[in-house]
């Protein structure tokens, strides 16, 4: 499991085509979170009374205000974005506690991916709300000379977004795997807990960081059409 | 002692000495903003939703470099490009 | 293809299939359920804001009413107040008339019988005046009072006229004596035509073509009752107590 950190465990190869383990936890994060809040879903809609319906409700709330105080107004598409990222990558992490199951965002590509997806969100957003000019006009903002600085920022953050995400979720594992090879029963408990702390935290700062990234790129629009 | 073993033995010290450097400056920044964060809390309460989220986007970014410094750690022990690959 | 760039192209595919079913399953259903529900509320907070308007406007009128009755029953009840101080007052006013009148009839009852016993005082006095003088005079009966009685009509009869004295009636109660004669003779300066008259009681009634001249016992008396009566006229009320 040493070797196991930037490289990739490849289960099969389906002709030129690997099959990761890195993909298929991913895709049973993504058939967790399906299963488990596709009835939530159903429960609002069908039964508002029941708890799960409550549980849908709260959660939902959650994640709009979340954007919503970043953004500064309800916005549908960024509330399925940064709610998906969120419940993404605070599923990965629970399913993490799994004995043997390592998340899909203790994986250098799964988390650049998702950093790379927020980069992309970023001028589709802006272009979306301002239009292509009125996007772009914020790379020249102060003065034209910082448009290699607003390039470099965007990139740096992209990096540092993967990275961090990156760095918590596999420094966790790496701490739970270690006294697991080393001591045994129970004794990683705590450290699991702090695993699954840190992993909603990081969630929650993703989710955050994504919202406001995307925000900032709306807003901006916004504040000169003002 | 062959080649490999004196770069396996710097890239081990150093993958130490750059997480014990790097969580240096990272834990003294969080100590920091952690202050400042409790500080804003007993003077506003009220804003303690808004407080505690910027409080967060700010230890995470701090806690980057020290992220950072744990990658490049990791780097060293596990992906060394300098070392043959195991 | 590298097994990394396999792994990233899967994962963004991977999240994005992901955010899309989630936004199918999840966030639509509870977005358009607490949209609904946001709806609904506000619905029903225009409903209780207008059903509190209402009320608000029903409150209004009841309490306009009550202002309205309010004042009408102060108006009515200063308007009663004031027909009653009204009445009060006329009430007073007719029993101090009555009082008035009552006192004034008593005043003047009063004033009757002070006149009706004043009067019959002195009518009373005036007869025992009257009634005494006649007695004293009786009981002077005799020549000197005759006498008397004659100088008197003698003095009396020296204002009237001179040619007027002629063809004197001169009655007495008993015949006239020498003396008597001789001044009435000399007072009418002629013949004196005598008569006898004993009712006269004394003295002499001695009548003249201008008038009378009255000396007798009787008429004394009367004199005095006529005096008497005429002081009390003149007094009136002075006379009470006397």
């Amino acid at each position: 499991m040493s070797a196991e950190v930037f490289t990739e465990h490849v289960l099969v190869w389906l002709g030129p085509v690997p099959l990761t383990r890195t993909m298929a936890t991913s895709v049973a994060t993504s058939l967790f979170l399906w299963g488990a809040l596709a009835p939530v879903g159903r429960a609002v809609a069908r039964t508002p009374e029941g708890r799960l319906a409550a549980a849908g409700r709260l959660m939902y709330r959650f994640l709009r205000n979340l954007v919503t105080e970043t953004v500064g107004h309800p916005s549908r598409g960024l509330e399925i974005f940064s709610g998906s990222l969120f419940l993404f990558i605070a599923g990965a992490a629970l399913l993490g506690q799994l004995p043997g199951f390592a998340p899909p965002t203790t994986n250098l590509a799964a988390t650049s991916a998702l950093a790379v997806l927020v980069f992309l969100a970023v001028p589709f957003a802006g272009i979306r709300a301002r239009g292509l000019s009125g996007y772009f006009k914020r790379y020249f903002q102060p003065s034209p000379l910082f448009f290699p600085l607003h390039l470099v920022s965007e990139l740096s953050r992209t990096l540092a977004l993967a990275l961090r995400l990156f760095g918590n979720m596999m420094s966790g594992h790496l701490i739970v795997a270690l006294i697991v090879a080393l001591v045994g029963l129970l004794v990683p408990v705590p450290l699991m807990a702090l695993d699954l702390l840190i992993g909603l935290l990081q969630a929650y700062i993703f989710t955050i960081l994504a919202s406001v990234y995307i925000g900032a790129a709306i807003r901006v629009g916004e504040e000169e059409g003002a | 002692m062959s080649e490999h073993t004196i770069l396996a033995l710097v890239s081990i010290i150093t993958a130490g000495l750059t997480m014990a450097l790097g969580a240096i400056g990272a834990a003294f920044g969080e100590s920091r903003i952690g202050a400042a964060g409790m500080d804003a809390l007993a003077r506003q309460p009220d804003e303690a939703g808004a407080i505690t989220r910027n409080q967060f986007v700010a230890l995470a970014m701090v806690e980057s470099t020290a992220i950072f410094c744990l990658v490049i750690a990791l780097v060293l022990l596990f992906a060394n490009p300098l070392l043959p690959a195991r | 293809m590298s097994p990394a760039l396999t792994n990233f192209l899967f994962e963004a595919a991977n999240f994005l299939v992901l955010a899309a079913v989630l936004g199918w399953l999840l966030f639509k259903p509870v977005r358009r359920a607490l949209d609904a529900e946001q709806a609904r509320h506000a619905q029903e907070t225009e409903a209780a804001r207008h059903l509190r308007e209402e009320a608000e406007v029903l409150a209004r009128e009841a309490r306009a009413e009550r202002e309205a009755a309010g004042r009408e029953r102060e108006a009515r009840r200063r308007e009663m107040l004031a027909s009653a101080r009204n009445e009060a007052l006329q009430a007073a006013e007719a029993s101090k008339r009555a009082q008035v009148a009552e006192r004034q009839r008593m005043e003047k009852e009063l004033q009757d019988w002070r006149d009706a016993s004043a009067s019959e005082l002195v009518d009373t006095v005036g007869r025992i005046a009257a009634e005494s003088v006649r007695r004293l005079l009786s009981a002077f009966d005799g020549p000197a009072l005759d006498l008397a009685l004659v100088r008197a009509a003698c003095a009396e009869l020296d204002s009237v006229p001179v040619e007027a004295r002629g063809a004197a009636l001169v009655e007495s109660a008993r015949p006239l004596d020498a003396r008597s004669r001789t001044l009435l003779e000399e007072a009418l300066g002629g013949g004196v035509h005598e008569r006898v008259v004993g009712e006269l009681g004394a003295g002499v009634r001695v009548t003249t073509p201008a008038g009378q001249v009255d000396a007798t016992a009787v008429a004394v008396a009367r004199q005095a009752a006529r005096s008497v009566n005429r002081v009390r006229d003149a007094h009136g009320v002075s006379l009470e107590g006397g």
